[in-house]
């Protein structure tokens, strides 16, 4: 069963990116370039997420929740 | 202009660790790449009457991170400069000890990849975007996306395959 007939709901714009890449854009030889790829990036994406991990897990700095809060109150005076 | 929802502003605060890994991706150091972040914030809530809540509040703020970089970058004109310069060392620290040699490498041949490609795969590995999200956040065809990440990760791997012989080789 293909993608789409699984998920008949799916917006058409991202119904099937293929498709519409090689539509919109004439790309129609780099398709199977892009399908090796999105298998090797099986491989090295999570990898790079592996190493990004503990960049996202960091805690977030003080400054831009103080940011955020500054600008909330300022929002809060000019009203 | 009002002020955002409570929902709004935690969606806000959720993305700023997704926002500092793609500043770090594309900034030379943590320190301008937090800057990076908190202009994109400022701008970010100076428009929010421009963003259709309930939309990907992620990409839309990625794409107002992206464009402040560039600008910044253009204003700098060291576009070149940069891309030849761009240093990863900071990253070792971050990583534990045991994955600091893998981590340093990568990053240091990730900072080799031209800008375009390298925050192409890091927002389709990293962020997990698809690669239509990327295309609006990077204001090219989904054909570009793909394209750009297929050889940012075939040099990649090119890169990583001759620092795995240099080291070899040194050993």
């Amino acid at each position: 069963m293909s993608e789409k007939e699984r998920m008949p709901a799916k917006p058409p714009q991202q119904a099937d990116d293929d498709t519409l890449t090689a539509v919109t854009h004439g790309e129609v030889a780099s398709e199977a370039g892009a399908e090796s790829g999105e298998a090797n990036l099986a491989v090295l994406g999570p990898q790079l997420r592996g190493l990004y991990k503990e960049l996202l897990l960091e805690r977030i700095p003080d400054r831009f929740i103080q940011l955020l809060d500054e600008l909330e109150r300022k929002e809060a005076d000019k009203t | 202009m009002t002020a955002p929802s409570a929902a709004l502003r935690d969606d806000l605060i959720k993305s700023i660790p997704s926002l500092r890994a793609f500043a770090i991706s594309l900034c030379h150091n943590r320190t301008e790449a937090d800057d990076l972040v908190q202009e994109t914030l400022i701008r970010a809530w100076n428009n929010l009457t421009n963003f259709q809540e309930g939309t990907n509040l992620k990409a839309w703020l990625f794409t107002i991170l992206r464009n402040n970089f560039y600008n910044g970058l253009r204003k700098q004109k060291h576009q070149n400069e940069y891309a030849r310069t761009m240093d990863h060392s900071h990253f070792v620290v971050q990583a534990s000890q045991e994955k600091s040699l893998e981590f340093g490498d990568v990053m240091r041949v990730l900072g080799n990849l031209p800008p375009d490609q390298r925050e192409a795969l890091i927002l389709v590995t990293v962020e997990n975007m698809s690669y239509e999200e990327v295309a609006i956040i990077c204001d090219c065809p989904i054909g570009t996306v793909k394209s750009r990440v297929n050889r940012a990760r075939a040099r990649l791997e090119a890169l990583m395959e001759g620092g795995q012989q240099k080291s070899a080789a040194a050993n």
